[in-house]
């Protein structure tokens, strides 16, 4: 199944997100692609859900090559008390977030990929990512408080 | 020192991530991807139901062939040859009587079935045969009578059958003073006639020395 670019540029900002690298995002991509080639898709939707878990278990495999990939690591009986649209009232200049961006797990960039591109609540992120609620919560309000923090420290200087 | 102008960040997310775009080789690349595997998945869909076409085809062609072959064979052959073949056919196979016997009278006891009467023909050369017995037969069809008859140790059929005009065609008929037309299938000689109402369809083929008779 052919996909016209905008449909490989969505893919292509989501494989960004995980990789956090253009290029590493294009070869993502890329692979993904051959990789689905021969599977038969009726819609793009379908094709593209099924690129973008491709996408998703190839980084996944690589970053557990490379180190442990941070998505269990979170306490899911921690307590939450916050809302889901917690991070709505978080203000970010736009320099600090690209700067950030890297230093930022891979799993938190996709929650942020998810709420702010593609408009998903909370619940359907955390089905996207097969993760709880709470855990899902738990990460944005770590989310949001490293942001704070590190945008703090770098009006600080510190960063 | 200027301070950074602040957004959501739901907005500075999807700002980043505009920023973040393929170059035109980039595209063209993944597109050439597709594109190759989409031909090469269209060949493969060819090529994968061609062999099924083909030979879907070919089994049709063999039986069109067929059923022509056996439909022109039997619109080749006329109505007398149709029933010689029959006869000569039935008669070769020898099958088992159902009933055993010299009268003609036992006989007609024997099929009160059919919708005729058995009966004896008038024609010259039944005379030197003698009835041994018959069964339950069919002539193109329609319910008939398979006598067999002896002249030694010759074995003869005869068929009697009510004669259809709109079946069998027009035949010789004896009261009429017509001759039996003689007919040729699988080497045996075939009488076939018309007399009383009744089709007779007598074989005569060459005495066979040691052939079994198969009469059950």
């Amino acid at each position: 199944m052919e996909l016209d670019r905008t449909s490989l540029e969505k893919l292509y900002r989501y494989a960004y997100t995980l990789t956090a690298n253009q290029a590493d995002a294009y070869d993502l991509l890329h692979n993904a692609i051959e990789t689905g080639l021969n599977r038969p898709s009726d819609t793009a939707e379908k094709y593209i859900a099924y690129l973008r878990v491709i996408m998703r278990n190839r980084f996944i495999d690589e970053y557990r090559h490379n180190q442990s990939f941070p998505h269990e690591d979170i306490d899911d009986h921690s307590p939450v008390s916050m809302s889901g649209s917690s991070l709505e009232d978080v203000v970010i200049a736009s320099h600090d977030l690209s700067v950030l961006w890297k230093t930022i797990e891979p799993v938190d960039r996709e929650v942020l990929y998810f709420w702010a591109v593609e408009g998903l609540n909370m619940r359907e992120i955390s089905e996207k990512l097969e993760i709880s609620r709470g855990t899902l919560l738990s990460r944005i309000h770590r989310l949001r408080k490293r942001l704070s923090e590190n945008v703090n420290d770098r009006q600080r200087g510190q960063v | 020192m200027k301070k950074p102008f602040k957004r959501p960040l739901k907005q500075q997310v999807q700002n980043h991530l505009d920023q973040v775009q393929m170059d035109t080789s980039q595209f063209t690349a993944l597109e050439k991807l597709m594109a190759n595997n989409e031909q090469k998945e269209k060949k493969d869909s060819r090529s994968s139901w061609v062999p099924l076409a083909a030979a879907g085809m070919f089994f049709f062609a063999v039986i069109t062939a067929f059923m022509a072959l056996q439909f022109s064979k039997d619109n080749l052959l006329t109505m007398p040859q149709q029933i010689a073949e029959e006869v000569v056919s039935n008669h070769l196979k020898l099958k088992p009587l159902e009933v055993k016997t010299g009268s003609i009278d036992a006989v007609r006891g024997y099929f009160n079935k059919l919708d005729f009467m058995p009966v004896e023909s008038s024609l010259q050369a039944l005379g030197n045969l003698q009835l041994i017995g018959g069964r339950y037969c069919s002539l193109q069809g329609i319910t008939a009578a398979q006598l067999r008859m002896k002249q030694g140790k010759n074995l003869q059929t005869l068929y009697e059958t009510e004669y259809v005009p709109a079946v069998f065609g027009d035949l010789p008929s004896l009261e009429k003073g017509e001759a039996p037309l003689v007919i040729y299938a699988k080497g045996i000689k075939v009488k076939v006639w018309v007399e009383k109402g009744l089709l007779f369809a007598l074989t005569d083929s060459p005495a066979v020395t040691g052939r079994k008779e198969n009469d059950g």
